[in-house]
């Protein structure tokens, strides 16, 4: 009778997505039962033994375990894809990837089989089979958002934002209520400059999932990218509520602040970001820039300085450390200052030092 | 000192004491008979100066007013006096005080006090209260019958400065102003600052103590002008040094220009009061003796500034002639005009009078025209000047108009004298003449820094754009748009040699523009020391051809899109002989990408190429087609052979025997640049740069 239990609960595991929101898929009894009957005992002791090595994330047992199960039984697919998942879990990828293959030939609609293949490949950095696999598990379960979010994210990764946008779209058709969706089309719309559909998208994913953080802080960032400063700050405001130690949306408040131009407000969240997190380049950069419009050369410099120290291939605070020393009346550092932010992919510092006729120093 | 403390007291007191008018004479003091005596002396000694005929010596008269003043502080007329010898000298800003003090000492001291008072607060920049004191002055005095009725037409001309300097003092220009220091600048008057497009080179006036002959001109007092020479010494200039023989002679000699190049300079002499350019031509370091400019130019009337267009076709300058075709022959104000260079005729030509959107009723000077080949600036007293001369800019169009002139803004121009303003080539850095105070006496050259539009930092942001991942991506930096509006160009310089003795060689430089297929101008190296600097504005694909007797041409092609930022491209340049085995690249063959048709632009180089198959009938040609790394082996071989082909075609059908021509297509067999080299450059630009270099055409000598 435990064992029986265990054999339940096991491939109960198995079938357990990646993502949090999908519910979890339980074999019937009957599917147990039908099982149980084709397999002989060691099988399923080892089978057993092996999930409750996997469980305790013991997987080189787990691996020896479901061997044994797979060496008592020879097409026992369930044993071949956990000790997939022992090996993965090992980095042992290409003995992972052959137990999801042998799983695949056993059965050809194991779409979780593609699944955890596609992600092998993309931790060996595979795209294009990391992109064929998924696409096979779409095409196995297409109704599984989490293999369509999931291969979203890879376009996504790889700029290719129109398939991304397909896949989140198609996400939303299936299941309205799925808020990483809202969020990440509205990131694709932000990036590809549509600020109105961007806001849209990140209010829909806070109206959903009023604990996000992440959204309420993206929403920020397209307000303030849109020039609306107040609503971004609220925004912000809201990210900030729900997790006090979220520096990013500190440090996107503070430059709502100092594109409003509250130069002060500004500087306090660039503080209040370096107290969360003091090693934070961006932060430092950035209250040198409200230095900048202040007026207040010398301490531009200290800030820049320490940007560059925790980041020495920083091209914004190189090019703004050469603003304040064109100010101080340097310009030969403000012209080295120009020519690394230049070299460091810093256009305008290009320009800078091609105008001020730095070649002469 | 104790005179100027005196002073001071003495005018604060008499602020605060509400003093009435107080006569130099005994009935006022009484107990100070040999004070009076004396401070009636100083009057008389000060009035000699100050009713002079035909003009009044203020600078003279001012030191005995001064010492009258500290005896009595509350005379209206000499306050008036002192404010009138102040504002006529080089103490300007200190008028005010004397003038309000006259005026509140006795009212009636002057019918014009409210004019100066006016004067007074607008060379300090109080543009209401100058405009209140104006506007006063007028009120009382037009329709009076001794009232001056220039003095009101000029009130009316001062409200509007004042007016224009409101506005534009809204809007200050971002500069640096910096005496130029000790190395350029004396206690005695510097002025008028001329400099190569570079920058490398200035010449300037000044009336120093070591002016050549060291005489003084007793018409005018001070030493007689010398021009003077400096060079760029890292971040700041050599000590000045007198250019001497033959430019500088005992009398007058100032600057006027110097050709972008530096190879030529005009000098103002000053002919008896005539006025006229001269110019000098540099071979070496030895300038030749001045000769005076064509008729067209120096007319009997005075001509008083000039400067080059940058192609060196045209001679923009300054003339007080009358308005051609006039039947009036009275010298009127001066305007600018300029003559075209008639290669023919071998002279200037074809005077034409620039029109009247920049030619005012008032004084136009102080030429230049910088090296972008669109932009001239010159100061005037018209337009919407702040006060005095003022710096304004115009472009010539495309069409040949000429754009309505810009004030280039305050604090460059101030409601004095804005005048000799020249620009470096890249537009950061001007120069011009100054009074200050804080300068180091008289008038002196003065370095601005444009610091250009406000440099907006940059801020970095980052979000998790995926919710679904934790990563944290930053957000691509809002970069701002740079213009550099007064340097749209690049400058071309360097060396021409021998390619075997590594002499110095005298070239031809052809200037083509690529795309119409027409040359743009034609220069020359220095005969002595082979330097040469061509300005190339933007706008244009720029075919470069150095051309000297006996030699294999030299191509270099420059591409200056409108808007570029400003480059300046050092590149020395060996002449090759014609001989066997010489390579040359042709660097104005152009394709389109991945064909091997020839592209239009490549018609005045391979024209060149047939000129020198004509002009040398027995030698043979290979030419060989190159590309960069990119793409397949077997791709860019095929491409190259095809591309070399097509210029043999072409060379074929102009009429060269097929005989003499033979092509090679050598892929990226041969790279200038291999891909380890390319690797290790720093920026995009410079890599792409590299690969530019190694897509090629050649063509080598093969027989003689």
């Amino acid at each position: 009778m435990l064992k029986h239990i265990i054999l339940a609960s096991s491939l109960l595991f198995v079938t357990t997505g990646i993502f949090c929101q999908e519910d979890v898929k339980v074999l019937s009894q009957s599917e147990v039962e039908a099982l149980k009957s084709q397999l002989p005992l060691a099988a399923e002791t080892a089978y057993n033994d092996g999930i409750a090595a996997l469980q305790a994330k013991n997987y080189t047992l787990a691996v020896d375990k479901f061997t044994e199960a797979i060496n008592a039984y020879e097409n026992f697919e369930k044993a071949y894809f956990n000790r997939g998942l022992a090996y993965d879990a090992l980095n042992k990828n290409e003995n992972a990837i052959a137990d999801y293959k042998k799983t695949i030939e056993l059965n050809k609609d194991n779409a979780e089989a593609f699944y955890k293949m596609s992600g092998v490949y993309e931790k060996l950095g595979d795209k294009e089979n990391t992109l064929i696999y998924l696409s096979k598990a779409i095409t196995a379960s297409p109704t599984v958002v989490d293999y369509l979010y999931k291969r979203s994210t890879i376009y996504f990764q790889d700029n290719d934002y129109e398939n991304s946008l397909k896949d989140l779209n198609e996400i939303i058709k299936q299941n309205p209520s799925y808020a990483f969706a809202y969020n990440d089309r509205g990131s694709i719309n932000r990036l590809q400059n549509k600020l109105d559909d961007a806001i849209a998208d990140y209010k829909k994913a806070t109206l959903l999932d009023k604990s996000s953080k992440i959204a309420f802080n993206n929403l920020g960032s397209a307000y303030r990218k849109k020039g609306d400063y107040d609503l971004a700050i609220k925004a912000f405001d809201a990210a900030i509520a729900l997790d006090k130690q979220f520096y990013l949306a500190f440090n996107n408040r503070g430059y709502a602040r100092y594109e409003k131009g509250d130069y002060d407000g500004a500087l306090a969240d660039f503080d209040l970001t370096l107290a969360i997190k003091p090693d934070y380049a961006f932060a430092y950069n950035n209250k040198a820039s409200v230095l900048l419009k202040q007026e207040k050369w010398n301490d531009v410099v200290k800030m820049c300085d320490k940007a560059i120290q925790l980041d020495a291939n920083y091209g914004s605070a190189y090019y703004n450390r050469g603003i304040a020393y064109e100010m101080l009346r340097n310009p030969k550092q403000s012209c080295q200052d120009w020519s690394k932010a230049a070299e460091l992919g810093i256009e305008a510092a290009n320009s800078y030092y091609s105008n001020s006729e730095c070649y002469k120093f | 000192m104790k005179k100027i403390v005196s002073i001071f007291i003495a005018l604060i007191f008499g602020v605060i004491s509400f003093a009435q008018d107080t006569p130099f004479d005994k009935s006022a003091f009484k107990e100070d008979k040999d004070g009076l005596k004396e401070a009636l002396k100083n009057l008389k000694e000060g009035d000699k100066f100050y009713l002079q005929e035909p003009f009044a010596d203020y600078k003279n008269a001012m030191p005995f007013y001064e010492k009258a003043y500290a005896f009595n502080p509350n005379n209206a007329d000499l306050n008036y006096k002192l404010g009138m010898c102040n504002i006529n000298t080089n103490f300007r800003t200190r008028a005010l005080p004397y003038f309000e003090k006259a005026y509140r000492l006795n009212p009636l001291v002057a019918p014009e006090v409210k004019y100066y008072i006016g004067q007074g607060y607008h060379l300090l920049q109080k543009w209401d209260d100058a405009i209140k004191n104006y506007n006063e002055f007028a009120s009382k005095n037009a329709g009076q019958p001794n009232s001056d009725p220039e003095l009101l037409k000029s009130a009316t001309k001062k409200i509007q400065e004042c007016k224009s300097g409101k506005l534009l003092e809204k809007k200050p220009i971002r500069v640096f102003i910096d005496n130029m220091g000790k190395n350029i600048n004396t206690e005695y008057p510097e002025y008028c600052m001329i400099m190569n497009a570079d920058g490398s080179e200035m010449y300037f006036t000044s009336r120093r103590n070591t002016s050549t002959g060291g005489i003084i001109d007793n018409i005018n007092g001070g030493y007689f002008e010398d021009i003077f020479y400096s060079k760029s010494s890292g971040d700041g200039w050599a000590p000045a040094t007198n250019v001497g023989e033959p430019i500088n002679t005992k009398g007058h000699d100032a600057t006027v220009a110097l050709s972008p190049d530096g190879s030529k300079m005009l000098v103002y002499i000053d002919d008896k009061g005539d006025g006229n350019i001269y110019e000098s031509v540099r071979k070496g370091d030895a300038w030749s003796k001045p000769k005076k400019m064509d008729a067209i130019i120096c007319s009997p009337y005075h001509e008083s500034s000039a400067w080059y267009s940058n192609d060196g076709k045209r001679l923009y300058f300054i003339s007080s002639r009358p308005l051609p075709g006039s039947k009036d022959k009275m010298e009127k104000d001066k305007d600018i005009y300029y003559v075209t260079w008639n290669a023919e005729k071998q002279k200037w030509d074809n005077l034409v009078r620039l029109p009247d959107n920049i030619n005012t009723p008032y004084d136009e000077d102080g030429l230049f025209v910088h090296p972008d080949g669109k932009t001239i600036y010159f100061s005037s007293r018209g337009h919407n000047s702040i006060g005095g001369y003022d710096i304004f800019s115009t472009e010539l169009r495309p069409d040949g108009t000429f754009s309505d002139p810009i004030n280039i803004g305050v604090p460059v121009n101030t409601p004095d004298d804005d005048v000799f303003f020249v620009l470096s080539a890249s537009g950061r850095y001007g120069y011009m003449t100054s009074f200050r105070e804080d300068g180091m006496g008289e008038k002196d050259l003065y370095k601005i820094t444009f610091l250009g539009d406000e440099k907006p930092p940059i801020l970095n942001s980052e979000d998790i754009l995926l919710a679904g991942l934790g990563q944290v991506i930053a957000e691509k930096p809002a970069e701002p748009i740079v213009s550099n509006r007064r340097g749209e160009l690049a400058i071309l310089k360097g060396t021409i040699y021998d390619d075997k003795t590594k002499k110095p060689l005298y070239a031809k430089i052809e200037l083509t523009d690529n795309v119409k297929g027409e040359i743009l101008a034609e220069f020359e190296s220095d005969p002595v020391n082979g330097r040469f600097l061509v300005s190339l504005p933007a706008g244009k694909n720029y075919g470069i051809a150095v051309k000297a007797d006996g030699y294999l041409f030299h191509s270099e092609n420059f591409d200056i899109p409108k808007g570029a930022d400003y480059q300046e491209y050092n590149k020395d340049v060996y002449m090759k002989k014609i001989e066997v085995g010489e390579v040359i690249v042709l660097k104005n063959i152009f394709y389109d990408l991945a064909k091997y048709s020839l592209r239009p632009e490549s018609k005045t180089e391979l024209d060149r190429l047939i000129k020198l198959l004509n002009d040398n009938p027995t030698i043979k040609i290979q030419i060989s087609g190159h590309t960069d790394s990119r793409g397949s082996d077997e791709m860019n071989k095929e491409l190259s052979k095809n591309r070399a082909k097509e210029v043999v075609t072409y060379l074929i059908k102009a009429g060269i025997s097929e005989g003499r021509l033979k092509y090679e297509g050598y892929g990226e067999e041969q790279l200038i640049h291999s891909d380890a080299e390319i690797a290790k450059l720093k920026t995009e630009k410079e890599r792409e740069a590299a690969h530019q270099e190694n897509r090629r055409t050649e063509f080598k000598i093969i027989s003689k």
